[in-house]
């Protein structure tokens, strides 16, 4: 087979790489800048680093949305692999279709509704059954979980569907109980996915500003609600700074990812 | 048919006063309304090697997982070595089935995979590798211990996957078209090996096939089934020469039959009067078909002798026309039209070669049968 590109070919994928990650490099590129502004590059400057590691503000908001991503992913994804199975294995039972479509339904919809309805949700609940006692770290991160859920489910689901059922039957013939079967059997085969519905969680709650925006209380401000409220008097490159730091844990975690999953083939 | 001639020679399904091992009575199971077994009724005794044959979807399959435990019957009763497994599940009972797929578990080495099921049952560690080592040995597969079921061939995978089911020793082992993933030359040697094994660990074997030859060659007894009921139950040899229905007839290798009228009947005879044939047609068998009956007279293709000279006999002949001959190598298949028009095939054993064989197309010849060799088909 040929390996050459046309040219055609290959000004598309340099546009469409540029298009991509040019905005990342430039980000990258600013955040070492001594300037103030932005967009005017003065000289090399690690100074913004500096300054973010005594900006408590911006720190504890980190550390809250690194806290909401691990638990709001690991219970997707305990609940997401429930109803994946229960999907998948449980055969035709009543309300399957329907069921099928509310766990998928917080993907497609809009944020704003989505958030708007948790809160009245959260809300209510206080005043008829006293709990979650205000808004704050909690509500985000039940919120979270809804959001996420959807997509662990359709990772699952997908990986699920494709596992040879008779694995498993071999697994009962050959004297495992079903909850032998489960731990033994179905979760070892569908841990990457498992993994990858984990990672996109926490991306995802990290990444959300709306819906957190409505189930937050007073001092469970998100990172993604700190930089935006931040733009408003002003951006400082110190974001960009945090920008970078987040960008190299996840190259550096999908890369152990990568070559995990890699080597296990 | 080859037949592999098999060590034990004992017909328990002979003897009235034997024990059946397994024991099927009166099992049926419906899905949705549709019956995909239906009242089946079987024996199988200690030590067989037992086929259940029949088309896809003939509920076959569905037998042997009620076997397993995977479905439970809606009627009847399951016995095994004399208890009632019925409503046993499939981890709880002392049977282990060898699936189609293989069903390797790929996160485990070839060991991992066989000493899963001795884990279940708590054994100590040193004798669960002691069986893996005494059961890959049996399946010639030692050196393999370490490998991951990815790294191994179709055929190894079967080896293992063979190897799993035997080692927790269980009363009865069912396979699930076991050779089908197989190409066809390593599939006719492992009929044998795994033949060689049964009888060296003394199970009882049921194995689920649409294959004709491998049911022949592999099983002691087999079953044909058809639509979820049982057609026949005989050693190969029995099915393959006394079919007692034109669907079993039909299913086993090919047949030629005649429509005809019973114009004589006793206990050592039958005389049909066959429009198609154009002539007399001795069956040397009685059979429960009064005179006036209509009925078929069956003849296998190899048991059909044809000449260019008349035959010194009256009856059991037709005459036609050579319209095809199928070359097989080492024998020849003769599609011969009859005055009737019917096509009656006949195969030949390649005695000499291409070239100076006798009989070819466009002659006119004469087709004949001892009356031994055919048969009353009355359903």
């Amino acid at each position: 087979m040929q390996n050459k590109l046309s040219p055609f070919l290959k000004t598309m994928m340099i546009f469409g790489y540029a298009f991509l990650y040019l905005p990342i490099l430039t980000l990258i590129i600013f955040s070492f800048n001594s300037s103030r502004q932005v967009t005017v590059w003065q000289g090399f400057s690690t100074q913004w680093y500096t300054a973010l590691l005594q900006d408590e503000a911006l720190l504890k908001s980190l550390w809250i949305s690194i806290q909401v991503a691990t638990s709001a992913a690991t219970l997707a994804v305990i609940l997401g692999t429930l109803a994946a199975i229960s999907l998948v294995r449980f055969g035709r039972f009543k309300g399957r279709g329907f069921f099928g479509i509310l766990t998928t339904a917080p993907m497609i919809m809009p944020e704003v509704i989505t958030g708007l309805s948790l809160l009245l949700l959260f809300v209510g609940l206080e005043q008829i059954i006293g709990w979650p006692h205000g808004r704050g770290i909690l509500t985000i991160t039940f919120a979270h979980t809804t959001l996420c859920m959807a997509y662990v489910t359709i990772i699952v689901r997908g990986r699920l569907a494709d596992m040879d059922v008779s694995l498993e039957e071999a697994a009962l013939d050959l004297g495992a109980r079903p909850i032998k079967v489960f731990t033994a059997i179905i979760l070892p085969i569908i841990f990457p996915a498992l993994l990858s519905g984990w990672l996109l969680a926490f991306a995802l709650s990290l990444d959300d500003l709306v819906i957190a925006s409505f189930v937050a209380g007073p001092g469970s401000s998100t990172l993604p609600m700190v930089i935006f409220s931040s733009i408003r008097f002003g951006i400082t490159p110190q974001i960009n700074a945090l920008a970078t730091l987040i960008i190299t844990t996840v190259a550096i975690g999908v890369m152990i990812a990568g070559w995990l999953m890699h080597r296990k083939k | 048919m080859k037949q592999k001639q098999r060590r034990i020679d004992l017909q328990p399904w002979q003897d009235s006063k034997a024990k059946p091992y397994i024991h099927l009575e009166g099992v049926s199971k419906e899905f949705n309304g549709v019956l995909a077994v239906d009242d089946v009724t079987l024996s199988i005794f200690q030590e067989e090697f037992f086929s259940l044959l029949g088309p896809s979807g003939c509920g076959k399959t569905t037998l042997l997982r009620m076997l397993s435990g995977f479905e439970m019957p809606t009627k009847g009763k399951i016995y095994i070595d004399g208890v009632d497994v019925t409503r046993r599940p499939a981890y709880d009972r002392p049977v282990n089935m060898m699936f189609q797929s293989y069903a390797l578990f790929p996160h485990m080495t070839v060991e991992q995979n066989i000493a899963f099921g001795l884990k279940q049952e708590r054994i100590p560690r040193a004798e669960i590798q002691e069986r893996v080592k005494e059961v890959l040995k049996l399946v010639q597969m030692e050196k393999y211990g370490s490998r991951a079921p990815h790294q191994l061939s179709g055929g190894q995978k079967q080896r293992v996957a063979l190897a799993r089911s035997l080692v927790k020793r269980p009363k009865l082992l069912l396979l699930d078209e076991p050779l089908a993933a197989l190409d066809k030359r390593l599939r006719e040697q492992t009929q044998f090996e795994l033949v060689n094994i049964q009888e060296k660990v003394g199970i009882t074997f049921i194995m689920v096939t649409h294959d004709q030859e491998e049911a022949m060659t592999m099983s002691t007894r087999l079953g044909v089934m058809d639509h979820g009921r049982l057609r026949q139950v005989s050693t190969p040899n029995e099915v393959y020469e006394y079919p007692n229905s034109e669907y079993v007839a039909d299913f086993i290798g090919s047949i030629n039959k005649f429509e005809g009228l019973v114009t004589e009947v006793d206990d050592n005879h039958i005389l049909v009067d066959s429009e198609e044939t154009g002539s007399e047609l001795y069956v040397g068998h009685s059979a429960d078909a009064p005179v006036g009956s209509h009925v078929k007279v069956a003849i296998r293709p190899e048991k059909m002798m044809i000449d260019h000279a008349a035959p010194n006999q009256k009856k059991n002949v037709t005459k036609g026309i050579v319209r095809d001959i199928g070359y097989l190598g080492d024998v020849s298949i003769y599609h011969v039209e009859l005055k009737s028009g019917k096509i009656v095939l006949a195969t030949q054993p390649n005695l000499v070669r291409l070239a100076e064989r006798p009989v070819t197309w466009d002659d006119t010849v004469y087709l004949f049968w001892r009356a031994e060799n055919s048969i009353v088909l009355t359903a």
